[in-house]
């Protein structure tokens, strides 16, 4: 029985100050994945956002790992991020002036963790870009940096791993392959996965399948 | 890999632009750092190099010519005086020691001065070993002459016509080395001192010796004339004697009187304006520097908006977000400081090697605990300065950009 990481409680969205759209409510258990869809414009990211402390919601809650994530100050919002919470952007976001092994460590030192050597040979061996290590990020190929990037969102141990579009401009194989790689790592290191998608074959690969609700 | 080990990769991404903002801080450095060692240094070496002279009497003219050709022994004389004439001038209880000095010759470069044994009063210097002259075509060296001429006692050699190397040797009439002086730290050092006869003697001599060759003679008859000198030298037994004896020394007809320490301060208040043109200069070059780096920053912080965003969404706080801005900006400072600080190491050394060729002064440039804390001080005020704004525009870089 897997316990639960990630729970929102009647989320509701804002943009330019006025409610747009509805979060279900979701509840994730360690290794579950599940899928926030909806078309363009149906407030995915920012449901996003309101997920991982970026931005509030207009109202509602949204616990992970048993902390209410609104209720934190500013500051410790930030840090429960690094910590807590891996993100998977849809471009991946690298840093391209150093190196695989650097952009890892450093999602650690943002969090003001120490980096770990093991963790950092664990990771980079089981997604097999060990040989990668040394290499500058501006010179691996995009499937490559899809890899570094799920690394970097998992090398904290975060309680939930949230992901922004990451199959959006992949072929089928591509896509598929990266799905697999976000569930076997999520359920690997007993993170919850959240994927926010327009995509519909995501959905196939998740336990949770949430729509976005349109406010009228 | 940490925020500073990040602010160098960035930096290295960048290295033109990094290269020139360094170059011209760098530059600016050396500027301020050469001035404030020049400025209290080059005074500093005349001061050494006059040694213990207080007053140059000489002919009639600039007392500046008569302090650099007769105390710092860096310009040629412009002139004779009748040594009794002038020794009777100085010849005061408020005068403790006085000597006649005459300067016509050289051994590769170094003065060839014809004097008498007060001026051993007048430096209150010391011999080493060996004895003062004693006859004609006897020398005493100075410490640095004996080492540069690489010349011991007994050893001989032969003087040059004229106050620069390459004058015609006066190969009949060798010098015999009777004494070497301890250092003094003075211009004393890089002198050969002979009997002031001596100098007379050879001058007859050799014209003589012309005459019967060629029926003609180069030689001016200016030393060569009995009772004439360059000038005479003194050193005061009363600080008092300034107020009055250049005073009246420049009352008579003949005579003219130079104080070495009134003159140098004259000199050094002509050059202030200078001085402080060329520190506003360096100050101008630190300020090109600072703004240079600070666009420099503020441009490659910008094309960076997203990784610091990313930063920021990976629980990155402001402070360690402003960490790279600042750590970059303090790159390239304390590298500047390093490049400026070894140019001006290489120019005061080169300085140093042309004054002491040229005019045999001991040029030795130093900063001050002080001035050293300034420019520390004024590094970390350029990189404050340089980085602030980056900074803060570092440190509000949002993260929704990223899932925009």
């Amino acid at each position: 029985m897997s316990s639960t990481v990630l729970a929102t409680r009647s989320v509701m969205l804002a943009r330019n100050g006025k409610q747009f759209a509805a979060l279900p409510d979701l509840q994730i258990g360690t290794g579950r994945s599940a899928a926030i869809v909806g078309p363009s414009g149906s407030g995915k990211t920012t449901a996003l956002m309101a997920l991982s402390g970026i931005r509030a919601p207009a109202q509602g809650d949204v616990t992970i790992d048993q902390t209410s994530l609104w209720n934190l100050s500013g500051a410790a919002r930030v840090r429960f991020r690094g910590r807590r919470i891996g993100l998977v952007f849809q471009s991946f976001h690298l840093i391209d002036a150093v190196s695989v092994a650097a952009n890892l460590q450093l999602a650690a030192r943002c969090a003001g963790l120490r980096p770990s050597e093991v963790r950092l040979d664990h990771l980079l061996h089981a997604l097999g870009i060990d040989d990668l290590r040394q290499r500058r990020a501006d010179r691996i190929s995009h499937g490559q940096a899809q890899r570094v990037a799920v690394a970097r969102a998992l090398f904290n141990k975060p309680a939930v791993v949230l992901a922004d579009e990451p199959t959006s401009a992949l072929d089928d194989a591509a896509a598929a392959g990266l799905l697999a790689l976000l569930k076997e790592a999520a359920v690997s290191e007993g993170a919850g996965l959240v994927i926010a998608t327009h995509d519909r074959r995501v959905l196939g690969a998740v336990d949770q399948i949430v729509e976005m609700e349109a406010l009228k | 890999m940490s925020f500073v080990a990040l602010a160098f990769a960035y930096l290295r991404r960048r290295w033109g632009q990094a290269l020139l903002s360094m170059l011209v801080g760098a530059l600016g450095v050396s500027a301020m750092a050469t001035i404030l060692m020049g400025f209290d240094a080059v005074p500093e070496s005349a001061r050494r190099a006059w040694g213990g002279v207080d007053l140059v009497v000489g002919p009639k003219g600039s007392a500046l010519d008569l302090v650099l050709c007769c105390a710092l022994h860096v310009s040629d004389p412009r002139g004779l005086v009748a040594m009794k004439t002038a020794m009777a001038a100085v010849h005061s209880p408020m005068v403790r020691a006085a000597a006649p000095i005459a300067l016509g010759d050289n051994i590769d470069g170094l003065r060839i001065m014809g004097t008498t044994p007060a001026i051993l009063d007048v430096y209150r210097a010391k011999l080493a070993e060996g004895h003062m002259w004693t006859d004609k075509l006897q020398a005493v060296l100075g410490a640095s002459a004996a080492r540069i001429l690489n010349l011991k006692v007994g050893d001989s050699f032969v003087g040059a016509h004229g106050l620069s190397a390459g004058g015609e040797l006066h190969a009949l009439f060798p010098y015999k080395v009777t004494g070497i002086l301890q250092p003094t730290g003075s211009a004393l050092d890089r002198l050969v001192l002979t009997d002031i006869e001596t100098v007379r003697y050879i001058h007859v001599e050799q014209a003589k010796a012309e005459v019967a060759e060629r029926g003609a003679t180069d030689e001016e008859p200016g030393l060569g004339v009995p009772d004439a000198a360059t000038a005479v030298i003194t050193s005061y037994r009363s600080p008092t004697a300034a107020a009055f004896m250049p005073r009246q020394i420049d009352a008579t007809d003949t005579l003219s009187a130079g104080s070495p320490s009134f003159e140098i301060a004259r000199l050094e208040s002509y050059a202030r304006p200078l001085m402080q043109a060329i520190t506003g200069l360096g100050l101008l070059l630190v300020f090109i520097a600072a703004a240079g780096a600070a666009a420099g920053l503020l441009s490659s912080m910008n094309a960076r908006t997203r990784d610091l965003a990313l930063l920021r969404a990976l629980g990155a706080n402001s402070l360690k977000i402003a960490t790279v801005a600042f750590a970059e900006a303090a790159m390239i400072a304390f590298a500047a400081l390093a490049v400026g600080a070894a140019l001006t190491a290489v120019l005061m050394a080169a300085c140093q090697r042309i004054l002491a060729e040229k005019t045999g002064l001991l040029f030795t440039p130093h900063l001050e605990i002080n001035q050293i804390g300034m420019v520390l001080a004024g590094t970390a005020v350029v990189v404050i300065v340089a980085a602030l704004w980056p900074a803060l525009r570092a440190a509000n870089a949002s993260v929704e950009e990223l899932l925009q």
